[in-house]
């Protein structure tokens, strides 16, 4: 294992897995996010997105393999501080004022920025002395965020972060978030399960399914990676249009035949030809469990030290 | 100073947009010379779009030589896309109300005058600025 | 709970003297979680006190009132007053009556207590909101933040086990066991239980099973549960255990013609007595003897027992094994702390 600083890996995984009572909620996971990235991970409910993140802010520990952030451990010496992790439910001490969890996360975070967590704190309009447990799920949500942002961590990993929101304040801590990655080039990681919440925001994907990897990488490499073709269904037993090409979901419609491909090659000139959008090819691989995965180079594990070498 | 507007559901990719809204700008005579653009925070944090989308599309206006990063002060409009005649007050636009106007006598409707300025359009400018989607296509 | 909030009001109405607001990093957050308790615990403390205080000054007035009616504590006096100095003695029995019948049993179920509803929520509250995932996403490691979650607690329930011990220590040596008419032996009943250093080390022990449970079981409710029967357990088992845990005395006594069993000395713990067949056998006091040939000619009795001398040694072994079990869950926890998601 790399024991030595890594500052363009911001979370690496290998062969990471969990298993809980009830069976193996993660498996073989391997992968890396580069330092920088706003990567989204997606997958139904239960594919082990929770406990992906889990392992990666340490909170759960993996039954095989390693987690790593910046090359590091994450219990290693001051690693602690360089990650910020704001769990789905977004716990928070009810008989706790706002400014009673804003002076906790000061009291326990060395490089506490006050400003910051207040921004967002002041931004939704709530009062210092109101109790944590008088608040809408949304107001929590707010302050849960401002804990995470006040830490001013290198990497930042959110669990469905927008769900209980309304889209006016998802929009406005959205906008906080990348302005966030901007200016302090802060490692975004977070999960969702609605698409369209990410995208346009996210460079870096993961998808998670079934306790699996089965996408990783730049969302641009990914999609340019895949085609949408269309044409007649040439019936059984006549050559396949799609052959010689990795598919990954086909259906078909009356005569008309619809497939998501990697193309390797040339494509049949009787093909119509059009890019997927993220949200086309993020719901083609959810039905097809059987297509390949795919990881683009920035994705696998061990990038950087290969390079290097 | 320019207000990016992105819509996540046209089908038009968010560094794009910011491109074409930029030149909009610049053709219009929304920015000058010397105008500066907004940060990549400023954007993202208004638009909570990636803040990659932003830069990426910044060193597209930079690469056809229409904006310049300026190293801690930030990204610069180079030179203008206005000309005279599309301004708000040019001749042409003045005719071009006039066309409109006769048109709408005519009894054409709103989508009659912009299908017949679209057709005369791709007919007339025939290697001119093409539709967005081939863009993308173009761009890999 | 009034007199908690009583305190807790005066507190904050004296200022800023009183509130430690210059606390920082987990010293803030762990006084900022505690406070209640913390007034909660002193008020008890407090209350116990005033409430032992207010007894001894009756019991003191109560012998002064004997003394001057000339019942002195001497059986043939006593025997003479027929009806007169009886009833003066009432003023006597009645607190210290009251503190064996009532505040002694109160202050043996401390330790339990003390696991019940301080040791499970150090954990169980946390993990039944979700909080420790917040709390652990800090910059400070979990065992640093035990550390001084912990040792907070236990610096509370050592400060207020001990001064309820010495409390109670004080008004049993002066008030309960020496003065008139009392009678309370101090291996007697739940006695043994509040004297001395047990009761301090057996709630720092029961804060710590408080705080094992709470991190198994992770529900505060069957947390609570368990802890009290896990309490009752070790104690029944110490029961067991306490008359082994330093060497018995032996003695032999004649038998006398109205009494026909061992008298051990003043304030000594009988742990088992029986008969001295002129055979030699020993024959336990259980009735075993009564068919038996030779009982008849019994003329020894025999006992087991440890004299009054005996309690600081007890006291002592007792509580380092419960020191040791302690400090064994206390590693256990922060082994397992480190672990536990």
């Amino acid at each position: 294992m790399n024991d030595t600083s890594d500052d363009r890996t911001a979370l690496e995984a290998v062969g990471l897995g969990k298993r809980y009572r009830r069976g193996w909620a993660l498996r073989d996971c391997t992968f890396r996010i580069p330092a920088g990235a706003v990567c989204g991970m997606v997958g139904p409910n239960g594919a082990g997105k929770s406990t992906l993140l889990g392992l990666a802010a340490q909170l759960l520990t993996p039954t095989e393999g390693t987690v790593t952030v910046f090359g590091r451990p994450l219990d290693a010496p001051g690693q602690r501080a360089r990650v910020a992790f704001v769990a789905q439910d977004k716990p928070l001490y009810q008989r706790f004022t706002v400014a009673e969890m804003l002076r906790l996360g000061r009291e326990l975070n060395p490089g506490w920025n006050q400003t910051a967590a207040q921004r967002i704190v002041d931004q939704g309009e709530l009062p210092g002395d109101a109790r944590l447990g008088s608040l809408s799920g949304g107001q929590r949500t707010r302050v849960a965020l401002a804990l995470a942002l006040g830490k001013q961590p290198d990497l930042l990993i959110l669990d469905e972060p927008m769900s209980d929101m309304d889209p006016l304040a998802r929009h406005q801590l959205m906008g906080t978030l990348m302005s966030e990655a901007a200016t302090n080039g802060t490692t975004l990681l977070m999960s969702s399960h609605i698409l369209a919440e990410l995208d346009g925001t996210i460079d870096h994907l993961l998808l998670v399914d079934a306790g699996r990897i089965r996408l990783a990488g730049e969302v641009d490499e990914i999609l340019a990676a895949h085609r949408l073709v269309s044409g007649a269904d040439p019936g059984e037993g006549a050559a396949d249009p799609t052959a010689g090409h990795t598919v990954v979901e086909t259906r078909r419609i009356g005569r008309q035949l619809t497939a998501l491909i990697r193309p390797e090659g040339e494509l049949s000139g009787a093909l119509e030809v059009s890019r997927p959008t993220l949200e086309e090819l993020l719901l083609s691989y959810l039905r097809s469990p059987q297509a390949p995965t795919l990881f683009t180079d920035s994705a696998r594990a061990g990038h950087d030290a290969a390079v290097a070498a | 100073m320019i207000e990016y507007r992105i819509d996540r559901r046209s089908g038009v990719a968010t560094y794009l947009q910011i491109v074409h809204q930029t030149k909009q700008a610049l053709r219009l005579g929304l920015l000058q010379p010397g105008d500066k653009l907004p940060t990549a925070r400023e954007v993202v944090e208004a638009t909570a779009i990636n803040p990659n989308t932003v830069l990426k599309a910044y060193r597209e206006l930079d690469r056809e030589g229409l904006v310049e990063p300026r190293p801690g002060l930030g990204t610069f409009v180079r030179r203008s896309l206005a000309r005279a005649e599309a301004g708000a007050d040019g001749p042409l636009r003045a005719e071009l109300v006039a066309w409109v106007d006769r048109a709408q006598r005519a009894g054409l409707e709103h989508e009659d005058v912009a299908a017949l300025v679209a057709s005369v359009l791709e007919q007339r400018f025939v290697t001119g600025v093409a539709a967005p989607k081939r863009e993308i296509e173009g761009n890999s | 709970m009034s007199v908690a909030s009583l305190i807790e009001q005066v507190a904050t109405d004296e200022g800023p003297k009183l509130r430690p607001g210059r606390l920082h990093g987990l010293a803030w957050l762990v006084w900022r979680q505690n406070r209640f308790l913390l007034w909660v615990v002193l008020a008890g403390v407090v209350a116990v006190g005033c409430w032992l205080w207010y007894e001894h000054s009756a019991v003191v007035a109560a012998t002064e009132r004997i003394h001057q009616a000339g019942c002195s504590y001497d059986s043939d006096t006593w025997a003479a007053s027929g009806q007169s100095c009886w009833p003066l003695l009432e003023d006597v029995v009645n607190p210290t009556g009251a503190f064996t019948g009532e505040l002694q049993p109160a202050l043996a179920a401390v330790p339990a207590l003390v696991g019940m509803f301080v040791g499970v929520p150090l954990f169980s509250q946390e993990f039944e909101r979700g909080t420790h995932r917040l709390l652990w996403s800090q910059s400070v490691s979990r065992t640093r933040w035990l550390a001084f979650r912990f040792g907070a607690a236990a610096a509370l329930v050592l400060v207020a086990s001990t001064a309820l011990a010495a409390l109670a220590s004080w008004f049993w040596h002066t008030d309960v066991h020496t003065e008139l008419g009392a009678f309370d032996p101090p291996f007697q009943g739940v006695t043994y239980l509040v004297l001395g250093i047990v009761p301090v080390a057996t709630a720092l022990f029961g804060l710590v099973l408080g705080v094992l449970v709470g991190l198994l079981v992770r529900r505060t409710l069957p947390a609570v549960g368990i802890t009290a029967a896990l309490m009752l357990a070790v104690e029944c088992g110490m029961y067991q255990l306490r008359p082994y845990l330093y060497p018995q005395v032996y003695g032999v006594q004649p038998i006398r013609p109205n009494f026909d069993t061992f008298m051990q000395p003043t304030d000594a713990w009988l742990v088992s007595n029986g008969m001295i067949l002129p055979n030699g056998t020993k024959v336990a006091n259980d009735g075993a003897c009564i068919n038996q040939r030779g009982c008849r000619q019994v003329s020894q009795v025999y006992g087991y027992y440890h004299p009054v001398s005996h309690f600081w040694p007890i006291q002592l072994i007792e509580s380092g094994i419960l020191l040791c079990l302690t400090a064994a869950v206390v590693a256990f926890v922060f082994h397992r702390v480190r672990r536990v998601a």
